[in-house]
């Protein structure tokens, strides 16, 4: 049992630890929720089973989706095509090429 | 030199810990409980008829501390839509312009009443099983929110996720007043009778009081998450 | 090493790393993450001081359950933490947003009021 909680919480701090040092922000997102599901694991282990379904339920899936709608809003449009850019793009340079035959 | 100094306030502040902490640390787990714990425990089945003590501690003991979270997420919703209003108005562009193809969305249209089962399903065996009104309230709308990261085109009708928030937050405070007029004399007091001990309908008003704090914590939440994404907005149309 | 022991020593860990987070870095989102982290080392503690040595869960089922039970109401103050977290996530990426969409940058450095 104590070796259980011991490894249990070498991952948890090492999770942490990552989370804050690792350099692309999508991956200290998914690390984050990969914590909050092993801190409800930790919860259970000290008996404590309703902090447990609702650290999963608020912490796995309301923050990941709340910090993945606030990282597609803060990205610069230059940085990372987004589906619209492309589309934009492939349009005007398709229109490009038809005034180009239409001429030709 | 943001760092030196961040980690010498991290170093005092780890200090400071230790200095603190080193008394619970050093201690012997102990194998019995002291004094307010093991009261609420050995009172707790006569008084309230829960059989989840936690849940018997969260709306019969500390039932004012539940209405005042209550408020809190209230008050972080009205920010969260205040702020919002400017951020649709700064981008225009579509938020999600894969939509994940027909088998995410008929899959999640498919998911949706089951969630919303088991959401239930946690709301109303609060008193019994661990769970109760605040996860149970996460997960139903965590089915609406999957419905809206997948689809492009759902409307989520605001106006009666207003009205379900209004009226189960003042359901909450109706239901407190009245127990003003019990013979117990105080705000919150459990005026229900208590029923047998271990079926679904014991317990007193402490279903009830769990079922309204899941309507409005799902209706709060569906409401910041509708505002952030674009879903049924003026701008999405405006953007095609 | 007891159980009590590890968790108190990770729970102030996590403290300490989200502290961190939150002090040094410069992109706003990890603050944020910083700050969640330091929220769940105090839920992790809270719910700490009341473990009881072999204990089980506050619920009370149909045959007396064997052993002491742990303590119920921290459990009940983490309940209400971790709600009241999320909404403080929640409100604060909505300024994050909110933030770019006035100056065009997440970073604290190009921000002139926010720097330091």
């Amino acid at each position: 049992m104590t070796y259980i909680v011991l490894i249990l919480c070498v991952f948890l701090v090492g999770m942490a630890l990552a989370a804050v040092l690792v350099k692309d922000l999508r991956s200290a997102i998914i690390l984050l929720s990969a914590l909050s599901l092993f801190a409800s694991l930790a919860f259970l282990i000290v008996a404590a089973p309703d902090v447990a379904i609702t650290e999963a339920a608020i912490g796995s899936a309301l923050t990941t989706v709340i910090f993945v709608i606030a990282l597609f809003r803060t990205r610069k449009s230059t940085e990372g095509n987004t589906s619209a850019t492309v589309r934009r793009v492939d349009e005007s340079a398709r229109a490009v090429r038809r005034k180009e035959t239409d001429n030709a | 030199m943001r760092k030196l100094i961040g980690i010498l306030l991290i170093g005092g502040f780890a200090f400071y810990l230790i200095t603190v902490g080193m008394g619970l640390f050093s201690a012997e787990s102990r194998s019995e409980l002291d004094s307010v714990g093991s009261e609420i425990l050995a009172t707790s089945p006569d008084l309230s008829g829960a059989a989840n003590t936690v849940t018997a501690v969260v709306v019969q003991y500390r039932g004012f501390d539940t209405l005042g979270e209550v408020t809190v997420l209230f008050a972080s919703a009205l920010g969260v839509s205040m702020l919002a209003m400017a951020i649709r108005d700064g981008l225009l562009q579509d938020l999600f312009d894969d939509d994940g193809g027909f088998v995410l969305q008929a899959g999640s249209l498919a998911l949706l009443p089951f969630i919303v089962l088991v959401g239930i399903y946690i709301v109303l065996h609060g008193h019994l099983s661990p769970g109760g009104g605040f996860p149970g309230g996460v997960i139903i709308a965590t089915a609406v929110f999957v419905v809206i990261l997948t689809s492009k085109t759902l409307s989520i009708p605001r106006g009666l996720i207003n009205v379900l928030e209004t009226l189960a937050g003042l359901g909450f405070l109706a239901i407190g007043f009245v127990g003003l007029y019990s013979p117990a004399q105080s705000f919150l007091a459990n005026i229900l009778p208590k029923g047998e001990f271990g079926s679904l309908l014991s317990a007193g008003f402490i279903p009830v009081i769990y079922a309204i704090v899941a309507i409005k914590v799902a209706s709060e939440l569906i409401n910041i998450i509708s505002k952030l994404t674009a879903a049924g907005s003026a701008s999405r149309e405006a953007a095609e | 090493m007891t159980v009590p022991q590890i968790l108190y020593v990770s729970a102030f860990l996590l403290i300490l790393i989200g502290l961190y987070s939150l002090l040094t870095q410069r992109n706003m989102i990890r603050m944020i993450i910083g700050l969640n982290i330091a929220d769940l080392g105090v839920n992790l503690f809270l719910v700490t001081i009341g473990f009881v040595d072999n204990g089980s869960a506050p619920i009370f089922r149909a045959q007396a359950a064997a052993g002491p039970m742990v303590d119920p109401v921290p459990q009940a103050l983490v309940l209400t933490s971790i709600v009241i977290g999320f909404g403080v996530t929640a409100l604060a990426l909505t300024l994050v947003m909110r933030l770019f969409v006035t100056h065009g940058s997440i970073d604290t450095a190009r921000i002139r009021g926010l720097k330091w």
